[in-house]
Parts: C-alpha cells; structure tokens; sequence
C-alpha cells in the first residue's frame, strides 16, 4: 500500500546530514530549505574612502546560479537584522532591520535603525516602531543619502572565497590536505596538484551569486564606542503580533561550519551571542600555549618547529607562520575566547585597513576582500592542541588530553597547510586579498557586480570550457 | 594595510570575554567533538535538557528539545518519545501561541494519527502566515488523511507556489497519483527525487514512492531501478530493502526477495515486513521461519494494544491477509476509519469486511476506496474478490482485470489468487 506522502518530510529535514559548508553557506538542516534565510556571510568595515561611516553587508541565497537570476529574491515574511554591542555585554542595543515587500516588478527593501526595546532583544525581537532612521528602495539598486542612511539589497557576486570542495574531501577522508605532500612520515598526503600560476585551489563560490543587503550610515550614531561587537540574525515570524523568532544567525566566517556538530547547527543558529560561551565553549579546543602540556614539547614554540620541519611554513606545500614561535600565549582558553561569542569584532576608532589580526579577537571587523579562511587556518594550525598520534614523537603526541582534537579529527589535516592555495604560493604572506574571482568596488556597495548570465560576454562556453564566448548581446543586463 | 599579530596581548581583550572565559571554563569542558561526528540524539536531549534545567523559561530550548524527541520518535518508532514532545509542546504553547510550535505541534499531531487537530493546528498557522509553506503541507497531509482531497490538493498547491522541491513535489505528485493521474504523479516524483539530490534519506525515499507508482502500473523494471538506486542513494533505506523485496517476490525471486525483507527489517522491524516475510517463507514452505515472523506481527499487535493504539490499517490488512485474528483485523479497521476517511482506510476497511463475510459492507467501502480511479491493483484486486462474494460475476471479472492489468504480478501470492478466480469465473 502508498504510504502517507511525506508526512514526515519536516521530520526528515531534522536529521538531514549535510556536508558541512563555509563559510556559512548552507550550514544547517533548517535552513537548507529556506535559501532566503539562509547567511552566507556577514562583514562589518569601515568605508576605506570615509571612516565616518560604518558598512555592513550579510548575504542569503548561496550559491545563486547567474542563468536563474530572476528566480532569487529576499524573503517578505523574514525580518533581517544587523544586531550591534556597543557595550561588550554580546546583547545588542543598536539594530539595523530590513524587510522586504513583492511589488509588480520586483521588491521593495524598507531599512529601519535604532536602538531596540530592551524588552525585545535576543532571539525573539520586535520590528521597531516609529524608528529613528528609516528609508525604503527597491532591490537592485542603491538607495538612500550618502551622508546618512544608504542602502543597495540585491544580487552581487559572492565574495567569499573557499576550496570548499577540496575541504570537504579532507573531512571525508578521501583526500588529506589541499595540496599534495609527497613523502612525509605519514606517507604521501593527498591533495591537489599545483599549476603553472603558482595556485592549486578551486574557488567553489567562483562564478556564483548571492542576495546582499548592504546598509552604510554614519559612525558617529554609535554613540561613544570604541569597540562593537555585530552579527547578523534572520527571523521569521513569532505568531505573536509584530513578532518574529530568528532562526539563523552568523558573526565570524566558518565558525558554525568548522565546529558545531551538525545536529546541533540548527541549536546554535537560533541562539545568542551571549550564551555563546556557556553553550558551546566545549566544541573549541584547547590553545596551545608556552606551556608543555603532555612532555613532548606541545607548545606553540614546539608546534611552529614542526611546521617547519614538515616544510608547512615554507611556500611549495605550505604558508608563512601567522604568529611568532615565541608567541607568548598562556590561555588555553585563548582560541574559545577568541571565537566566542560568535560576532564581528570592530574597532571603529582604527583605520579601516588595519586588519588587526588577534588584537581584540581573530580579525578588527570584516571586509570583503580579506583573505578569513587563510587567516582562520594558519592560526588554527599554530594554536589548537592536538593529540597527535605517539608513534611519530612529535610535539602534542603525548598523553590524551580532553581538550585536545582527536588524532583522527579530519580538521587537523585541513588546517595544516595554512591556505587552501587558491591564490599563487608568492601571494600568500598577505592575507588582505582573498583571491575573489571578481574585482570588488571601492565605493558603495563595494561587493562585485553578479556574475554575468552563461553566454554573455566574458563567459565561457559549455560545455567547452577553453571557448570564450565573445560579442554575443543577449541584453540580459 | 596591517596584518601584524597582536594577540600577544590578551590582556586587551574586552573585560566581558575575559568575565565569559571563566564562565566557559566553569562548565567543564570534555574532548572535542569532531566536526564529522554524529552527535546522537540521545546526546542532543542530554544537552537541551541541561539548558532548560538552567532556563526553564526558555521557549526556543524547549522546542529544540521537542525537536529532538520527534526526531528520537523517528529513528525508534516508539511513540512514547512523541508523548514527550507532545507534553513539551503543550507546556510552551500554554505561555505562548509561537510559531513553531505550533507547526512542530501539528507535525506531531500527524504522526499520532490525529488528523483533524493536526488540520486545526495547520489552518490556523497558515490563516496567520500564509506564506507558511511548511503548514501548508502539513495542512494538505491532514486534509489527504481524512479523505478531503479537493482541500488537500488545495493546500499542496498553495505549498508549491510558496516553495517548489522536494517536499512539495512529492506531496502533489501523490495527489495526482491517488486521484488517478499516474503520469503527473510520476513527473512530480522525478522532481522530487532530483531536488532531494544533496540529501541521501530524503532521496531514497522519494525515489522509492516513485518505485511504487511504477510498481503498482507494471512497470516493474523501472520500479526496480529506482528501489535500487535509492539504496545506493541511501543504504539505510528500510523501505527501500523492502520494496526492492516487493519486486523481487514479484518476479519469482523468493530468496533473494527474503533477502531484501531482511534488511528492512533489520533496519527497522515495520510490522508490514514481518507480514511480508511470514508470506514469502510460508511460500517457501518454511514453516518455522513463517512462524516467527507471525510471532512478530502478534508482539507488534499486543504492543499496539497495550499502548492503547485501537486504530492500523495496516496489521487489519495483514491479519486479513494471513486469514487470522480477523475479528480483531475488522476491528483496527474500523477503528481506523473513526479517524481517517481516505481512500487506502476504505480499501482496508472493505478487505477487512469481506474476511468477516460482511460482503455489503465490504462492498460499499469498496466502492469509495475506487470512487479516485487511484490505479491500485489492490484496490481493483479486493474489490473483484467481493463482487465475485456478492455473486457479481461480471463486475468481479472486470476488476481483477483491471488489478491484473495495472501490473499482471503485483503481489507474488495475491495476482496468483486472481488468476484462479478469474479462471473459476470462466475468462
């Protein structure tokens, strides 16, 4: 007999098992299904041609095909928020809102800011009323006034940056790192071969698009703080009049991706930031420090002299050390404190550019072009404690040590080399350009157009990837 | 442009990480999990419970942890755990009409075979947020149940406008296929399958609803192909070892069709395979084997009983098919037609009737199990065996050619019991 059709479709979606994604593309069941609610990524700067004026931007739609580009649009039912801590307490008081209405040729974006009800904060919020800036557009195109509140919502190129594919193979176990390493005392480990140009990493996000919300507006707003803390939420609505329950949220690149298991993606995403410690501080691991922890050396100097021993700090199979062999780190808490809570750290009395790498958390904010995934694996490399298997006697092969990665743990092997190597080996001690596949703008919305619909001009001809299709008008623009 | 190093100067950090680095160090930190290691559900309730017992007001943990439970209901099949997210839900929803409660409650309300609540849950959802896609399927799956079809299609429509995929592909391509649209029904399960691509279970399933079109209209190579290509999809796919069992049987493979029904069942013991293996032994004449299995399907009644479950079609359907217990068969049919008014309740209903030599009765449901022309051999296969009880002789031989036609083998003992029947008629 027919069983009942799919009555259990929604329960199924509970216990999909996805591959895991980054930087938070598709990153948990709940939200495989709801593209539109689904952050991609979420970056905080300072506009580098004015630093009086704050720019945020988060992503949804992952993944978005150029050839389908009609079919991508933001959600009207979903509240999309920046939420900002200007006082260090990872609650926010100071929040942009977007919503969304379907017109006849499009939609139209509606873009409030204003500190929020502070009985409405945290993972059940409020639309605000009567808010203090607000301005409304449609998707597509920039909005508003340069000197106060401006916006652009639409399709850009999605500038994240990822061998996301290779890293999938790693965690899988089919391959070992993201370029090979010939003759190690583990054997060969497998990896992409490099090419003429220096590069071996595919960009898996190369020629796709995502929907952007990109809002800039003056810093001065933010009152007296020096230090915000910024993530990026999408709710859906409450039940409750005016009310809506976030059901995802992103601060850093990848951290839900690289270290929450995936039964518990959906958990974290409807959380907060300042639960963030108690909840999930176990799924980090301990930070090596200048202490030896288990007899063989474990410390980050120990660490530095086998990466440089394999030849991991040198270009060929490997990336320059990010940090110092006498790096003085005592806290093995440091990467928990570090990552966690989950949220964009930026400085907004510092210069734009100034990456800030580990002054008051991984990056000073997020710009578009920064090269995060090299950072977060070089630093990773250097600092999580592993137990490394006893038969190589090396530095972190001793004792069993809880708060260690296991030996087996596939994320060792992904760190290891420090990049993913999609940009040429004598690019890679400058971890400010990411190796998007298109040129980011310098002035509002500073993220890259979309990518052009398959047979317009510049793209290739499939499936004869080598043809480069030329004049052919299709006025898709 | 800077990319010096400064976290030599830990110091710097915000007085509230440093306040919160303690806090995380307070909870005992364990090993750390892999980022590819399954963390089970058992741990997920562990974990949702410690947050409540911290928070007992927090909604959204007590969702997740109803979550959890629905999920631990699915991979155990003991509805005990669905009490407990029943429970959970209803403690919520007493606070606060939320959303997602809501619609986890109507998925639950589902599950436990209450279709009219599960209706009221899900109208009420989408009367508040018709952009609700979820609901709306929920809401098509309950109307579908209690034989409301014009409102189930209704509702799966206003689903697949919301969010064309998988979920709502599947759902409207079995709507097709019960109101008799086999073609449709098939082209929506194709989609189905191909958007469920990047996920192996939902595929798996997907395409075995797809296997069972093809299966019960004949096209029997096709249906193997897709039964065997969710297994590789998914080989975890208990339904899938067990309609790939289905073919088999029906190709006169009998071991090999033991085989596949094993797996299912080792997979998860659905009382349907131990009913389909007590068939396929007994053919076999391994009587020892096909008593166990009957074993099986009496513990699986005495559990359904004890947990006060008076309503399933489908042990009515296998204790009519064994010819045993069919006071009892007659008696969970019915008790299943109190709650569900669908064409497949009608059809169990009759079949049941019929084994208690009710022939009117049996007659009548019949007759509203084909009201949909739904392309059922087994359908058109009782309906012929009751005409033929009433004395009809020609409406008997119509439809067991009908069943026969739809897939001339589409159950290895029954389509046999057809073709005598339609013999002793004179054909």
């Amino acid at each position: 007999m027919f069983r009942r059709s799919l009555v259990v479709t929604s329960l199924l979606s509970l216990s999909l098992a996805g591959f895991a994604f980054a930087a938070d593309h598709r990153d948990a069941p709940g939200v495989d299904g709801a593209g539109e609610g689904d952050i991609t990524d979420v970056f905080a700067f300072l506009d580098p041609g004015n630093a009086g004026r704050l720019v945020l931007a988060m992503g949804v739609n992952p993944f978005a095909i150029p050839a389908a580009t009609p079919t991508y649009r933001f959600s009207p039912e979903y509240l999309y928020q920046f939420k900002i801590d200007r006082s260090g307490s990872a609650k926010e008081d100071f929040v942009v809102q977007v919503k969304f209405e379907n017109t006849p040729t499009g939609q139209q974006a509606y873009v409030a800011i204003d500190t929020p009800d502070p009985n409405a904060i945290g993972a059940v919020n409020q639309r605000l009323f009567h808010p203090n800036s607000a301005i409304d557009g449609p998707t597509g195109g920039v909005f508003g006034d340069a000197n106060s509140i401006q916006a652009f919502t639409g399709l850009r190129d999605d500038p994240f940056v990822f061998d996301l594919a290779q890293f999938n193979r790693i965690l899988a176990g089919t391959q070992d790192v993201f370029r090979q390493i010939p003759n190690t005392p583990l054997g060969t480990l497998r990896g992409r071969l490099p090419r003429a140009d220096g590069s071996s990493g595919v960009d898996a996000f190369g020629g796709f698009n995502a929907s952007y919300i990109v809002v800039s507006f003056p810093v001065a707003w933010l009152g007296q703080a020096k230090i915000i803390n910024v993530w990026g939420t999408v709710s859906a609505p409450s039940g409750e009049d005016n009310g809506y329950v976030q059901f995802e949220r992103m601060g850093q690149p990848a951290f839900n991706t690289v270290f929450i298991p995936k039964a518990l993606k959906d958990a974290f995403n409807q959380g907060v930031p300042s639960d963030d410690m108690a909840r999930w501080s176990q799924f980090v691991p301990d930070a090596l420090t200048t202490t030896d922890n288990d007899g063989t050396g474990n410390t980050i100097s120990g660490r530095a002299g086998l990466l440089t021993t394999l030849g991991l700090a040198s270009s060929g199979v490997g990336a320059p050390l990010l940090l110092p062999a006498t790096f003085a780190n005592t806290s093995k808490d440091l990467l928990r404190i570090a990552l966690l809570p989950d949220v964009l750290r930026l400085d907004v009395t510092r210069a734009p550019t100034d990456l800030a790498i580990g002054a008051f958390g991984v990056t000073n904010g997020r710009r578009p072009a920064d090269d995060v995934i090299d950072i977060e694996l070089r630093l990773l490399r250097q600092l999580a404690d592993v137990n490394l298997p006893a038969a190589l006697k090396v530095p972190g092969s001793g004792p069993a040590r809880p708060g260690a990665l296991a030996p087996t743990d596939q994320r060792f092997f992904a760190v290891l080399q420090g990049t993913d190597f999609i940009r040429a080996d004598s690019g890679l001690s400058d971890v400010t350009v990411s190796g998007n596949d298109q040129t980011f703008l310098t002035t509002f919305p500073f993220l890259a157009p979309p990518n052009p619909l398959p047979g317009d001009t510049g793209t290739t001809a499939f499936p004869n990837p080598t043809a480069t299709v030329a004049g052919v008008d299709t006025g898709s623009n | 442009m800077s990319s010096s190093v400064e976290w030599g100067r830990c110091p710097r950090l915000p007085h509230f990480l440093c306040a919160i680095s303690i806090i995380g160090a307070s909870v005992g930190l364990g090993d750390v999990p892999k980022i590819n290691a399954d963390y089970t559900t058992d741990q997920q309730i562990k974990l949702y419970e410690s947050w409540i017992q911290k928070d007992p007001s927090s909604i959204a943990d007590k969702i997740l942890l109803a979550g959890a439970y629905i999920q631990k209901t699915r991979e155990t099949t003991d509805f005990g755990y669905l009490q407990r997210a029943s429970k959970i839900l209803d403690q919520v929803l007493a606070v606060k009409q939320d959303n997602e409660a809501l619609h986890m409650r109507s998925v639950v309300e589902l599950t436990l075979h209450h279709f009219s609540k599960a209706a009221e849950f899900a109208g009420a959802m989408v009367a508040k947020s018709p952009g609700d896609w979820q609901s709306w399927g929920t809401l098509g799956d309950a109307q579908m149940e209690m034989g409301n079809y014009d409102a189930g299609r209704a509702a799966f429509e206003r689903m697949l406008a919301l969010k064309p995929g998988l979920a709502s592909y599947n759902r409207i391509g079995f709507y097709h296929f019960v109101t008799g649209d086999t073609e449709a029904g098939i082209k929506y399960l194709r989609d189905a399958a191909k958007a469920s691509a990047q996920f192996p279970e939902n595929k798996a399933w997907c395409l075995v609803d797809l296997g069972n079109m093809y299966f019960k209209t004949g096209r029997m190579d096709d249906a193997e192909a897709a039964y065997r290509e969710a297994i590789a999809a998914f080989p975890a796919s208990h339904s899938a070892h067990a309609a790939l069992g289905s073919v088999l049987a029906a190709r006169g493979k009998l071991e090999d069709a033991v085989t596949s029904y094993k797996r299912a069942q080792s997979i998860t013991p659905m009382v349907q395979y131990a009913g389909a293996l007590y068939d396929l032994y007994t053919a076999l004449g391994k009587k020892e084997l096909a008593k166990e299995q009957a074993g099986l399907v009496d513990i699986a009644a005495q559990l359904e009983e004890a947990a006060g479950q008076k309503a399933n079609r489908t042990l009515a359907l296998i204790f009519a098919n064994q010819d045993r217990n069919l006071a009892k068969s007659l008696e969970l049919a019915q008790a299943d037609f109190e709650i569900r008014k669908d064409v497949y309740t009608h059809d169990a209903l009759a079949w049941a009737f019929f084994k208690n030599r009710r022939f009117e009765e049996a007659k009548a449901h019949s007759e509203e199990a084909r009201k949909l022309k739904t392309p059922e051999p087994l359908f058109h296969f009782h309906a012929g065996m009751i005409e033929q009880a009433v004395g009809n002789r020609e409406a008997a031989r119509a439809e067991l050619d009908k069943a026969l036609a739809l897939n001339s083998n589409f159950d290895f003992q029954l389509a046999a019991i057809a073709r005598q029947t339609l013999q002793g008629i004179g054909h």
